[in-house]
Protein backbone atom coordinates (compact mmCIF):
# COMPACT_ATOMS: atom_id res chain seq x y z
CA UNK A 1 0.00 0.00 0.00
CA UNK A 2 1.40 3.36 -1.02
CA UNK A 3 2.13 5.74 1.85
CA UNK A 4 0.33 9.07 1.65
CA UNK A 5 2.86 11.85 1.94
CA UNK A 6 1.77 14.49 4.46
CA UNK A 7 2.19 18.08 3.36
CA UNK A 8 4.16 19.86 6.14
CA UNK A 9 2.18 23.04 5.48
CA UNK A 10 -0.92 21.28 6.76
CA UNK A 11 0.59 21.00 10.22
CA UNK A 12 1.42 24.69 10.48
CA UNK A 13 1.46 26.89 12.45
CA UNK A 14 3.16 25.11 15.33
CA UNK A 15 2.55 26.19 18.89
CA UNK A 16 5.53 27.93 20.54
CA UNK A 17 6.17 24.93 22.83
CA UNK A 18 6.20 22.50 19.89
CA UNK A 19 8.42 24.76 17.82
CA UNK A 20 10.95 25.19 20.61
CA UNK A 21 11.10 21.44 21.35
CA UNK A 22 11.57 20.64 17.65
CA UNK A 23 14.17 23.37 17.33
CA UNK A 24 16.06 21.86 20.28
CA UNK A 25 16.08 18.51 18.46
CA UNK A 26 17.30 20.06 15.19
CA UNK A 27 20.94 19.51 16.20
CA UNK A 28 20.50 15.87 17.10
CA UNK A 29 18.86 13.58 19.58
CA UNK A 30 18.35 14.70 23.15
CA UNK A 31 16.64 13.58 26.31
CA UNK A 32 13.92 15.56 28.10
CA UNK A 33 16.20 17.46 30.47
CA UNK A 34 18.56 18.44 27.64
CA UNK A 35 15.61 19.66 25.56
CA UNK A 36 14.39 21.76 28.48
CA UNK A 37 17.87 23.26 28.97
CA UNK A 38 18.24 23.97 25.26
CA UNK A 39 14.88 25.75 25.15
CA UNK A 40 15.76 27.84 28.21
CA UNK A 41 19.11 28.72 26.61
CA UNK A 42 17.54 29.65 23.22
CA UNK A 43 15.04 31.93 24.88
CA UNK A 44 17.42 33.48 27.44
CA UNK A 45 15.49 31.77 30.21
CA UNK A 46 12.15 33.32 29.31
CA UNK A 47 10.65 29.92 28.53
CA UNK A 48 11.21 27.39 31.29
CA UNK A 49 9.23 24.30 30.49
CA UNK A 50 7.80 22.27 33.31
CA UNK A 51 7.74 18.46 33.19
CA UNK A 52 4.02 18.49 32.34
CA UNK A 53 4.35 20.83 29.36
CA UNK A 54 7.50 19.16 28.06
CA UNK A 55 6.22 15.59 28.14
CA UNK A 56 2.75 16.64 26.96
CA UNK A 57 4.41 18.25 23.95
CA UNK A 58 6.64 15.21 23.39
CA UNK A 59 3.58 12.94 23.54
CA UNK A 60 1.78 14.96 20.88
CA UNK A 61 4.89 15.13 18.68
CA UNK A 62 5.29 11.35 18.93
CA UNK A 63 1.62 10.85 18.04
CA UNK A 64 1.97 13.17 15.04
CA UNK A 65 5.17 11.29 14.08
CA UNK A 66 7.15 14.53 14.04
CA UNK A 67 9.69 13.06 16.45
CA UNK A 68 10.66 9.51 17.30
CA UNK A 69 12.27 7.83 20.21
CA UNK A 70 15.83 6.80 19.65
CA UNK A 71 16.53 3.11 20.15
CA UNK A 72 20.17 3.71 20.96
CA UNK A 73 21.07 4.22 24.57
CA UNK A 74 24.21 6.10 25.61
CA UNK A 75 27.02 4.49 27.50
CA UNK A 76 25.80 4.07 31.09
CA UNK A 77 29.10 5.59 32.30
CA UNK A 78 28.33 8.80 30.49
CA UNK A 79 24.65 9.16 31.22
CA UNK A 80 21.72 7.57 33.00
CA UNK A 81 20.65 4.71 30.76
CA UNK A 82 17.02 5.10 31.89
CA UNK A 83 16.82 8.38 30.04
CA UNK A 84 14.78 8.35 26.85
CA UNK A 85 16.23 10.12 23.84
CA UNK A 86 14.19 11.73 21.09
CA UNK A 87 15.09 12.89 17.58
CA UNK A 88 13.31 14.59 14.69
CA UNK A 89 11.68 12.29 12.15
CA UNK A 90 11.87 12.98 8.40
CA UNK A 91 8.42 14.55 8.54
CA UNK A 92 9.45 16.51 11.63
CA UNK A 93 12.43 18.00 9.80
CA UNK A 94 10.27 19.08 6.88
CA UNK A 95 7.66 20.61 9.18
CA UNK A 96 10.33 22.44 11.17
CA UNK A 97 11.87 23.85 7.99
CA UNK A 98 8.45 24.91 6.73
CA UNK A 99 7.72 26.64 10.03
CA UNK A 100 11.13 28.36 10.00
CA UNK A 101 10.42 29.62 6.45
CA UNK A 102 7.04 30.88 7.61
CA UNK A 103 8.74 32.80 10.43
CA UNK A 104 11.28 34.15 7.91
CA UNK A 105 8.47 35.47 5.73
CA UNK A 106 6.87 37.09 8.72
CA UNK A 107 10.14 38.71 9.76
CA UNK A 108 10.60 40.05 6.20
CA UNK A 109 7.12 41.46 6.33
CA UNK A 110 7.77 43.10 9.69
CA UNK A 111 11.03 44.61 8.33
CA UNK A 112 9.20 45.91 5.27
CA UNK A 113 6.83 47.68 7.58
CA UNK A 114 9.80 49.01 9.60
CA UNK A 115 8.62 47.25 12.75
CA UNK A 116 12.12 45.79 13.25
CA UNK A 117 15.55 46.84 11.97
CA UNK A 118 17.28 45.46 8.86
CA UNK A 119 20.06 42.90 9.04
CA UNK A 120 23.63 44.09 8.50
CA UNK A 121 23.89 41.83 5.44
CA UNK A 122 20.85 43.52 3.93
CA UNK A 123 22.20 47.00 4.62
CA UNK A 124 25.71 46.18 3.30
CA UNK A 125 25.39 43.22 0.88
CA UNK A 126 29.15 42.84 0.38
CA UNK A 127 30.16 43.19 4.00
CA UNK A 128 30.01 39.50 4.94
CA UNK A 129 31.58 38.07 1.77
CA UNK B 1 25.06 13.43 36.45
CA UNK B 2 25.45 15.05 39.84
CA UNK B 3 22.97 13.58 42.28
CA UNK B 4 20.73 15.88 44.23
CA UNK B 5 22.46 16.71 47.51
CA UNK B 6 20.84 14.70 50.23
CA UNK B 7 18.53 17.12 51.99
CA UNK B 8 15.04 17.01 53.42
CA UNK B 9 13.60 19.66 51.10
CA UNK B 10 14.84 17.87 48.00
CA UNK B 11 13.56 14.46 49.12
CA UNK B 12 10.24 15.97 50.16
CA UNK B 13 9.88 17.75 46.80
CA UNK B 14 10.64 14.57 44.86
CA UNK B 15 8.21 12.53 46.94
CA UNK B 16 5.49 15.12 46.60
CA UNK B 17 5.98 15.41 42.85
CA UNK B 18 5.80 11.62 42.51
CA UNK B 19 2.49 11.61 44.38
CA UNK B 20 1.15 14.53 42.38
CA UNK B 21 1.72 12.62 39.16
CA UNK B 22 -1.36 10.58 40.10
CA UNK B 23 -3.53 13.46 38.83
CA UNK B 24 -2.56 12.50 35.26
CA UNK B 25 -4.46 9.82 33.34
CA UNK B 26 -3.03 6.35 33.96
CA UNK B 27 -1.88 5.83 30.38
CA UNK B 28 0.07 9.11 30.38
CA UNK B 29 1.52 8.31 33.80
CA UNK B 30 2.65 4.86 32.70
CA UNK B 31 4.25 6.23 29.54
CA UNK B 32 5.92 9.40 30.82
CA UNK B 33 5.75 9.24 34.63
CA UNK B 34 9.33 7.97 35.16
CA UNK B 35 10.74 10.51 32.66
CA UNK B 36 8.81 13.34 34.32
CA UNK B 37 10.11 12.24 37.71
CA UNK B 38 13.63 12.21 36.40
CA UNK B 39 13.27 15.63 34.79
CA UNK B 40 11.88 17.05 38.03
CA UNK B 41 14.79 15.53 39.95
CA UNK B 42 17.19 17.28 37.57
CA UNK B 43 15.30 20.54 37.99
CA UNK B 44 15.42 20.17 41.78
CA UNK B 45 19.17 19.64 41.60
CA UNK B 46 19.62 22.83 39.53
CA UNK B 47 17.30 24.82 41.77
CA UNK B 48 19.14 23.64 44.90
CA UNK B 49 22.49 24.53 43.39
CA UNK B 50 21.33 28.04 42.55
CA UNK B 51 19.29 29.13 45.54
CA UNK B 52 18.87 26.17 47.94
CA UNK B 53 15.42 26.19 49.55
CA UNK B 54 14.39 29.43 47.85
CA UNK B 55 15.30 27.85 44.52
CA UNK B 56 13.05 24.88 45.29
CA UNK B 57 10.19 27.19 46.25
CA UNK B 58 10.57 29.08 42.95
CA UNK B 59 10.64 25.77 41.09
CA UNK B 60 7.39 24.66 42.74
CA UNK B 61 5.87 28.01 41.84
CA UNK B 62 6.46 27.12 38.18
CA UNK B 63 5.84 23.38 38.32
CA UNK B 64 2.57 23.31 40.27
CA UNK B 65 0.46 25.41 37.83
CA UNK B 66 2.09 23.47 34.99
CA UNK B 67 1.02 20.16 36.55
CA UNK B 68 -2.57 21.28 37.09
CA UNK B 69 -2.92 22.74 33.59
CA UNK B 70 -1.30 19.89 31.70
CA UNK B 71 -3.10 17.18 33.71
CA UNK B 72 -6.41 18.75 32.66
CA UNK B 73 -5.24 18.81 29.04
CA UNK B 74 -4.23 15.14 29.23
CA UNK B 75 -7.54 14.13 30.80
CA UNK B 76 -9.42 16.00 28.08
CA UNK B 77 -7.27 14.41 25.42
CA UNK B 78 -7.79 10.91 26.91
CA UNK B 79 -11.53 11.57 27.05
CA UNK B 80 -11.61 12.59 23.38
CA UNK B 81 -9.66 9.52 22.32
CA UNK B 82 -12.30 7.03 23.52
CA UNK B 83 -15.53 6.66 21.57
CA UNK B 84 -18.75 7.42 23.38
CA UNK B 85 -19.80 3.76 23.33
CA UNK B 86 -16.49 2.65 24.81
CA UNK B 87 -16.79 5.20 27.57
CA UNK B 88 -20.37 4.21 28.45
CA UNK B 89 -19.66 0.51 28.40
CA UNK B 90 -16.51 0.94 30.51
CA UNK B 91 -18.41 3.06 32.99
CA UNK B 92 -21.30 0.62 33.27
CA UNK B 93 -19.14 -2.42 33.81
CA UNK B 94 -17.32 -0.87 36.73
CA UNK B 95 -18.82 -2.00 40.04
CA UNK B 96 -18.03 1.35 41.66
CA UNK B 97 -20.04 3.32 39.08
CA UNK B 98 -23.39 3.36 41.00
CA UNK B 99 -21.66 4.68 44.11
CA UNK B 100 -19.71 7.24 42.09
CA UNK B 101 -22.88 8.26 40.23
CA UNK B 102 -24.71 8.72 43.54
CA UNK B 103 -21.88 10.77 45.05
CA UNK B 104 -21.48 12.89 41.90
CA UNK B 105 -25.22 13.54 41.53
CA UNK B 106 -25.73 14.18 45.23
CA UNK B 107 -22.68 16.44 45.48
CA UNK B 108 -23.47 18.29 42.26
CA UNK B 109 -27.09 18.95 43.13
CA UNK B 110 -26.32 19.89 46.72
CA UNK B 111 -23.62 22.36 45.65
CA UNK B 112 -25.79 23.88 42.89
CA UNK B 113 -28.84 24.33 45.15
CA UNK B 114 -26.76 25.69 48.02
CA UNK B 115 -24.90 28.07 45.70
CA UNK B 116 -28.20 29.24 44.21
CA UNK B 117 -29.68 29.89 47.65
CA UNK B 118 -26.58 31.82 48.74
CA UNK B 119 -26.61 33.82 45.52
CA UNK B 120 -30.32 34.62 45.73
CA UNK B 121 -30.02 35.52 49.43
CA UNK B 122 -27.26 38.00 48.76
CA UNK B 123 -28.86 39.41 45.60
CA UNK B 124 -32.26 40.03 47.19
CA UNK B 125 -32.77 43.65 48.21
CA UNK B 126 -32.69 44.19 51.94
CA UNK B 127 -35.92 45.17 53.64
CA UNK B 128 -36.19 46.89 57.01
CA UNK B 129 -39.18 46.56 59.28
CA UNK B 130 -40.57 48.93 61.89
CA UNK B 131 -43.36 48.37 64.38
CA UNK B 132 -45.70 50.84 66.08
CA UNK B 133 -48.21 49.63 68.68
CA UNK B 134 -51.58 51.16 69.36
CA UNK B 135 -54.24 50.39 71.93
CA UNK B 136 -57.83 50.42 70.79
CA UNK B 137 -60.44 50.96 73.54
CA UNK B 138 -63.34 48.56 73.40
CA UNK B 139 -66.55 50.42 72.58
CA UNK B 140 -69.52 50.22 74.88
CA UNK B 141 -72.54 52.34 74.15
CA UNK B 142 -71.96 55.80 72.66
CA UNK B 143 -68.57 56.21 70.98
CA UNK B 144 -66.23 58.68 72.64
CA UNK B 145 -68.08 58.81 75.87
CA UNK B 146 -67.01 56.84 78.85
CA UNK B 147 -68.31 53.27 78.45
CA UNK B 148 -71.59 52.73 80.10
CA UNK B 149 -71.46 50.25 82.85
CA UNK B 150 -73.25 46.98 82.28
CA UNK B 151 -73.14 47.14 78.45
CA UNK B 152 -71.00 44.42 76.81
CA UNK B 153 -68.02 45.39 74.62
CA UNK B 154 -68.27 44.89 70.86
CA UNK B 155 -66.30 41.64 70.26
CA UNK B 156 -65.58 42.54 66.61
CA UNK B 157 -64.45 46.08 67.36
CA UNK B 158 -60.69 45.43 66.98
CA UNK B 159 -61.17 43.53 63.72
CA UNK B 160 -63.37 46.32 62.38
CA UNK B 161 -60.73 48.87 63.34
CA UNK B 162 -58.02 46.84 61.54
CA UNK B 163 -60.13 46.90 58.39
CA UNK B 164 -60.46 50.66 58.85
CA UNK B 165 -56.70 50.93 59.32
CA UNK B 166 -56.02 49.40 55.90
CA UNK B 167 -58.80 51.27 54.18
CA UNK B 168 -58.29 54.08 51.68
CA UNK B 169 -59.56 56.50 54.33
CA UNK B 170 -56.51 56.03 56.53
CA UNK B 171 -53.88 54.98 53.98
CA UNK B 172 -54.98 57.71 51.54
CA UNK B 173 -54.38 60.33 54.23
CA UNK B 174 -50.96 58.80 55.02
CA UNK B 175 -50.02 58.93 51.32
CA UNK B 176 -50.96 62.63 51.21
CA UNK B 177 -49.31 63.46 54.50
CA UNK B 178 -45.98 61.80 53.66
CA UNK B 179 -46.08 62.93 50.02
CA UNK B 180 -45.60 59.32 48.95
CA UNK B 181 -46.97 59.90 45.43
CA UNK B 182 -43.98 62.07 44.53
CA UNK B 183 -41.48 60.25 46.71
CA UNK B 184 -42.27 56.79 45.36
CA UNK B 185 -42.75 58.19 41.86
CA UNK B 186 -39.16 59.39 41.95
CA UNK B 187 -37.97 56.08 43.35
CA UNK B 188 -39.98 53.53 41.41
CA UNK B 189 -41.58 55.23 38.43
CA UNK B 190 -38.70 57.08 36.77
CA UNK B 191 -39.67 60.37 38.37
CA UNK B 192 -43.32 60.31 37.28
CA UNK B 193 -45.55 60.88 40.33
CA UNK B 194 -47.82 57.96 41.17
CA UNK B 195 -51.58 58.23 41.21
CA UNK B 196 -53.09 58.35 44.70
CA UNK B 197 -54.71 54.95 44.18
CA UNK B 198 -51.39 53.43 43.02
CA UNK B 199 -49.56 54.86 46.02
CA UNK B 200 -52.24 53.48 48.35
CA UNK B 201 -51.99 50.01 46.79
CA UNK B 202 -48.22 50.12 47.13
CA UNK B 203 -48.47 51.29 50.72
CA UNK B 204 -50.98 48.57 51.55
CA UNK B 205 -48.58 45.92 50.23
CA UNK B 206 -45.87 47.24 52.55
CA UNK B 207 -47.78 47.31 55.81
CA UNK B 208 -49.46 44.73 58.04
CA UNK B 209 -51.78 45.00 61.04
CA UNK B 210 -51.68 42.32 63.67
CA UNK B 211 -53.84 42.19 66.83
CA UNK B 212 -51.98 40.88 69.88
CA UNK B 213 -54.05 38.12 71.43
CA UNK B 214 -55.90 38.76 74.69
CA UNK B 215 -55.01 42.45 74.64
CA UNK B 216 -56.40 45.60 73.07
CA UNK B 217 -53.11 46.17 71.29
CA UNK B 218 -52.55 46.16 67.54
CA UNK B 219 -49.15 46.11 65.86
CA UNK B 220 -48.64 48.24 62.77
CA UNK B 221 -45.73 46.76 60.84
CA UNK B 222 -44.18 48.63 57.96
CA UNK B 223 -41.49 47.40 55.54
CA UNK B 224 -39.19 49.39 53.30
CA UNK B 225 -35.71 49.31 51.80
CA UNK B 226 -35.07 52.39 53.94
CA UNK B 227 -35.29 51.91 57.73
CA UNK B 228 -36.26 55.56 58.30
CA UNK B 229 -39.06 55.35 55.78
CA UNK B 230 -40.38 52.15 57.39
CA UNK B 231 -40.55 53.86 60.81
CA UNK B 232 -42.03 57.06 59.33
CA UNK B 233 -44.83 55.17 57.59
CA UNK B 234 -45.72 53.08 60.68
CA UNK B 235 -45.84 56.19 62.87
CA UNK B 236 -47.85 58.13 60.27
CA UNK B 237 -50.47 55.37 60.11
CA UNK B 238 -50.74 55.28 63.91
CA UNK B 239 -51.07 59.09 64.12
CA UNK B 240 -53.55 59.34 61.26
CA UNK B 241 -55.71 56.59 62.70
CA UNK B 242 -55.60 58.19 66.15
CA UNK B 243 -56.65 61.60 64.72
CA UNK B 244 -59.37 59.97 62.67
CA UNK B 245 -60.74 58.13 65.72
CA UNK B 246 -60.61 61.27 67.86
CA UNK B 247 -62.45 63.23 65.21
CA UNK B 248 -65.26 60.69 65.10
CA UNK B 249 -65.38 60.32 68.87
CA UNK B 250 -65.36 63.97 69.89
CA UNK B 251 -67.39 65.44 67.01
CA UNK B 252 -70.76 64.06 68.22
CA UNK B 253 -70.12 65.55 71.65
CA UNK B 254 -69.48 68.99 70.19
CA UNK B 255 -72.49 68.72 67.92
CA UNK B 256 -74.70 68.10 70.93
CA UNK B 257 -73.48 71.28 72.64
CA UNK B 258 -75.46 74.49 72.31
CA UNK B 259 -73.31 77.63 72.65
CA UNK B 260 -72.70 79.11 75.23
CA UNK B 261 -74.63 77.63 78.08
CA UNK B 262 -73.79 74.02 77.30
CA UNK B 263 -70.04 74.78 77.31
CA UNK B 264 -70.12 74.87 81.05
CA UNK B 265 -71.81 71.47 81.03
CA UNK B 266 -69.24 70.14 78.50
CA UNK B 267 -66.35 71.36 80.61
CA UNK B 268 -67.75 69.59 83.59
CA UNK B 269 -68.14 66.44 81.47
CA UNK B 270 -64.59 66.59 80.00
CA UNK B 271 -63.32 64.10 82.48
CA UNK B 272 -65.79 61.58 81.12
CA UNK B 273 -64.62 61.84 77.46
CA UNK B 274 -62.28 58.96 76.56
CA UNK B 275 -59.99 58.86 73.53
CA UNK B 276 -60.50 55.48 71.85
CA UNK B 277 -56.94 55.11 70.44
CA UNK B 278 -53.64 55.45 72.21
CA UNK B 279 -50.17 55.09 70.64
CA UNK B 280 -48.36 52.74 73.00
CA UNK B 281 -45.05 52.42 71.12
CA UNK B 282 -43.77 54.61 68.31
CA UNK B 283 -41.82 52.95 65.51
CA UNK B 284 -38.08 53.55 65.43
CA UNK B 285 -35.69 52.86 62.51
CA UNK B 286 -33.89 49.54 62.87
CA UNK B 287 -30.34 48.81 61.83
CA UNK B 288 -30.79 45.12 60.98
CA UNK B 289 -32.82 44.19 57.90
CA UNK B 290 -35.72 41.80 58.49
CA UNK B 291 -35.51 40.36 54.98
CA UNK B 292 -33.82 38.42 53.53
CA UNK B 293 -33.19 36.17 56.51
CA UNK B 294 -29.74 35.11 55.40
CA UNK B 295 -29.01 32.25 57.81
CA UNK B 296 -32.51 30.84 57.43
CA UNK B 297 -32.44 31.05 53.62
CA UNK B 298 -29.05 29.33 53.43
CA UNK B 299 -30.14 26.60 55.88
CA UNK B 300 -33.32 26.03 53.88
CA UNK B 301 -31.22 25.94 50.67
CA UNK B 302 -28.89 23.36 52.24
CA UNK B 303 -31.83 21.22 53.39
CA UNK B 304 -33.46 21.35 49.95
CA UNK B 305 -30.08 20.54 48.38
CA UNK B 306 -29.67 17.49 50.63
CA UNK B 307 -33.19 16.26 49.91
CA UNK B 308 -32.97 16.82 46.15
CA UNK B 309 -29.45 15.35 46.11
CA UNK B 310 -30.63 12.22 47.93
CA UNK B 311 -33.60 11.76 45.62
CA UNK B 312 -31.76 12.44 42.35
CA UNK B 313 -28.52 10.75 43.47
CA UNK B 314 -30.48 7.70 44.60
CA UNK B 315 -32.33 7.59 41.31
CA UNK B 316 -29.22 7.98 39.17
CA UNK B 317 -27.22 5.53 41.30
CA UNK B 318 -30.08 3.01 41.06
CA UNK B 319 -30.30 3.34 37.28
CA UNK B 320 -26.51 2.96 37.00
CA UNK B 321 -26.67 -0.16 39.19
CA UNK B 322 -29.41 -1.77 37.05
CA UNK B 323 -27.69 -0.90 33.76
CA UNK B 324 -24.35 -2.16 35.10
CA UNK B 325 -25.90 -5.46 36.18
CA UNK B 326 -27.35 -5.93 32.69
CA UNK B 327 -24.06 -4.97 31.04
CA UNK B 328 -22.12 -7.47 33.17
CA UNK B 329 -24.66 -10.21 32.40
CA UNK B 330 -24.48 -9.52 28.64
CA UNK B 331 -20.91 -8.42 27.95
CA UNK B 332 -21.55 -8.35 24.18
Amino acid sequence: MAKTRIDPEELLPLTPAVFHVMLALADGERHGYAIMQEVAEHTDGTIKMGPGTLYGTIKRLLEAKLIEESEERPDSNLDDERRRYYRLSGLGERVLKAEARRYEEMVKLARGKRLIGKLTSELYPGALR
Amino acid sequence: MTPLPHNKSGSFSEGLFQRLLSIYPKAHRDEFGPSMNQLFRDQCRDAWRTDHNWGLIKLWGRVLPDLVRTSMIEHLSAFKEKSMNERISHLLRSSSTPKKAFVAAFGGIFVVVLAASVLITFLLPESYGSVARIRIEPVKGRPGIEPEKGKPADPYHVMSQIELLQSDVILGKVVEELNLKEEWGLKYSAGVPLKASEAVVMLRSRVGFYPIRNTQLVEIRSFSDNPREAARVANAIAETYKMHSMQFSVAPVFKSLAYPADIVVFQSNQARITFPVEIVDSAVPTTEPVRPRKALNICVGAMIGILLGLVCGGGIGGIAFLLGRNARKNPA
